[in-house]
């Protein structure tokens, strides 16, 4: 097969070095590459295709797996060192393709039953169809040219806003102190605002009535997350509200 | 009326987003926001092709102003001959956009029938997208032009030619056959289009037994559907003075009720849109005089039919015995195979086939479907179609493939910041295997 210029890379099991090697930046394993898009791929493959998880052998000296052409071709000019270093082989999910984006994966992996990442997968296609259909409706009724400017179109912003917007900054923590279990805050990480925040989207969205499809609901939550309005961003508020009135517990949490 | 180049030159001046790098060959570069793209200039390989709004755009600047940074400037290829009999293959892989009175008739867009329907989920999706671009844009390809082609050709004097359209899942049949409607309309011809046969044998509404001839199942909310979409698109036909489309013979539909002879058509249309009981007689008596009435007369009646192929095999219809209802027992199916038959003249029979309008057929097992017009219409309907003119469609070409893309840009339904640049084009058209459908799904989510 040949394929054109820009072509997709995946690095799984192998070492930056034989990737280099083996193709000077254009190439290759193409199988690992499409699971962002595998409905999309030659059905009936897929469908004989079975995948059984494999051992991965991740050792202490492997470096992490960069699976973006360009980002290799950076790397090794900052660190030439790198082309002689083991690399620990990618994620199945992680690709190259121009559309990857890991929050979005990560959305998508929250919301599969199963391990049914198809139906999940087809459920975000669908739920960000539903996203710039909205948008594109107020964008139409809109007559004025700034005000037109400022609807959103891009389903993929929305949804990074909205998780932002849902992030909590303080979260609340049971900790014991003379018998009584007290409700202390305490701030949260990154990573966990992150996932608190898209948990909430997806209960927000799974609350519903029968045969309202989720993709329908999880579209007018974030829309309505990216607006700064909504039940999720209520919710994170409701949190902040509690945390100020156990604010008198907060010395429990490092003093006993 | 103004070229797109000259349209270029005035929105950089309206916005002073763009540059434009003038060189010596024969196209140029727009660099816009860092990304460079190709636009074709005119001459004897690219032929002329123009705005498809210039009249607007030299009032307001209303896209310009308002393209995001990140999204390139694009112009998909359009042209603005609006009739279908115009187009050649010059036009190839174009966008034309269907005027919006005649977009409203082809799509017989009554709110119970049509493209309204979820059961017709390609023409919904269409919808959809005139809806959302706010034109009913149609892209021109070859197996339309080379149906279209042949109809000119043709000597009606002759019995009816049979055209079968057939190709891979999602390669464009209905567009293809939407735009032939449209052509039909536009040469005046009296449609008999069916949306898709198989809604009738998979997801018919209502069933029940006939009263003309026993042992005959009925649906009648889907043919009182069916006449309402009818009525739709050929009312001018129907409701003109003097029309001679008239009933040559008394028909009695109960004691009380009866049409006499002489009497318009849309009088049967009417008593089967009144009482559902009688609709789907009404649609075999339309049937039969609408070919009585051609064949003697100047009118023409082009038969459009989605998934034809499923009037020749068995329905999901439930029977008493545990068993389904065999197609020669379904009365509609039985009235529509009647216009397949080459035994009258001034008409012309599109049909399409499908792999999913064959309901014993095992999906899964198919052997990575076999889109053959010899396997979907199976003998019995070979027997019927024979001799027919089989249309290929194909896949996507390069060009008709970055066309597409470029619409969607320019439309702002393609959102993704990538997907203007080579790489996600690069993707688009590996990933989706230049299917149409294939693709839709995959710009869906970007």
């Amino acid at each position: 097969m040949s394929f054109p210029t820009a072509s997709i890379v995946t690095s799984r099991g192998l070492c930056l070095a034989s990737l280099i090697c083996s193709s000077s930046g254009n190439s290759l394993l193409l199988s690992d590459a499409f699971c962002q898009h595998r409905t999309a791929f030659i059905r009936n493959i897929s469908r004989l295709r079975t995948r059984t998880p494999k051992k991965v052998y991740w050792f202490k000296r492997m470096a992490p797996p960069v699976f973006d052409a360009t980002e290799i071709q950076r790397k090794l000019e900052e660190t030439p060192e790198a082309r002689f270093m083991k690399v620990g082989p990618a994620r199945i999910h992680e690709s190259s393709s121009a559309f990857y984006d890991p929050l979005l994966n990560k959305f998508t992996n929250m919301i599969m039953f199963k391990g049914q990442k198809e139906l999940a997968e087809e459920n975000m296609r669908l739920a960000f169809e539903n996203i710039k259909k909205i948008q594109m409706e107020k964008y139409h009724a809109t007559t004025d040219v700034t005000a037109k400017m400022r609807v959103e179109l891009n389903p993929l912003k929305i949804f990074h806003q909205a998780v932002e917007n849902c992030k909590p900054v303080l979260a609340l923590t049971p900790i014991k102190r003379g018998g009584v279990t007290y409700q202390v805050p305490v701030s949260v990480r990154d990573k966990t605002a992150e996932w608190t925040a898209m948990k909430w989207l997806i209960l927000a969205g799974r609350e519903h009535e029968h045969q309202i499809h989720f993709r329908e609901t999880i579209a007018k939550e974030l829309i309505a997350a990216f607006q700064n309005e909504g039940r999720v961003i209520k919710r994170k508020y409701d949190l902040h509200k509690q945390c100020e009135a156990n604010k008198a517990y907060a010395h429990y949490r490092w003093s006993r | 009326m103004r070229s797109s180049v000259s349209w270029l030159r005035l929105r950089n001046t309206l916005t002073g987003l763009t540059k434009i790098h003038v060189s010596t060959s024969s196209r140029r570069w727009i660099f816009s926001s860092g990304c460079a793209y190709q636009q074709a200039q005119p001459n004897s390989q690219n032929p002329v092709f123009f705005d498809h709004r210039p009249a607007q755009l030299s009032v307001t600047p209303l896209v310009d102003t308002s393209v995001p940074a990140h999204l390139p400037v694009v112009n998909a290829k359009r042209t603005t001959i609006t009739r279908p009999r115009e187009h050649t293959l010059d036009h190839e892989g174009f966008y034309y956009c269907v005027p919006p009175e005649q977009s409203d008739v082809i799509y017989g867009m009554s709110p119970n029938s049509g493209a309204f329907d979820m059961r017709h989920r390609t023409l919904q999706n269409l919808r959809f997208q005139w809806e959302l671009a706010k034109e009913s844009a149609i892209m021109i390809r070859k197996p339309a032009l080379e149906v279209m082609e042949y109809v000119k050709n043709t000597n009606f004097a002759h019995p009816v030619v049979r055209y079968v359209i057939y190709g891979r899942e999602g390669s464009g049949r209905t567009c293809t056959l939407t735009h032939l409607l449209h052509f039909f309309k536009d040469e005046g011809f009296i449609l008999l289009h069916v949306p898709k046969i198989s809604i009738w044998s998979r997801r018919y509404k209502e069933v029940q037994e006939s009263k003309f001839k026993p042992g005959r199942i009925d649906l009648p909310l889907d043919s009182v559907e069916w006449l309402q979409h009818f009525l739709l698109q050929n009312g001018e036909h129907l409701r003109q003075p003097n029309t001679k489309l008239v009933t040559h013979k008394t028909y009695v539909w109960s004691k009380r009720e009866e049409t006499p002879a002489g009497s318009p058509l849309s009088d049967i249309i009417d008593v089967g849109i009144k009482r559902a009981r009688y609709a789907n007689d009404c649609i075999g008596v339309l049937v039969e005089e609408l070919k009585r009435i051609v064949s003697e007369s100047d009118h023409r009646v082009a038969v459009v039919m989605d998934v034809a192929n499923a009037l020749f095999t068995p329905t999901t219809i439930p029977q008493v015995d545990k068993t389904t209802v065999p197609a020669d027992r379904l009365s509609l199916f039985l009235h529509f195979r009647k216009t397949l038959k080459n035994d009258w003249k001034n008409g012309v029979v599109v049909t399409t086939i499908d792999r999913k309008g064959i309901v014993d057929l095992p999906l899964r097992f198919d052997g990575g479907g076999n889109q053959f017009p010899r396997y979907l219409l199976r003998e019995e309907g070979w027997a019927v179609m024979d001799p027919f003119i089989p249309v290929l469609v194909n896949d996507y070409s390069d060009k008709e493939l970055t066309n597409c893309i470029d619409y969607n840009i320019e439309t702002r339904w393609l959102q993704h910041v990538n997907a203007g640049t080579q790489k996600g084009r690069d993707e688009l058209k590996v990933v989706s295997q230049n299917n149409p459908e294939t693709l839709r799904k995959l710009m869906s989510r970007l």
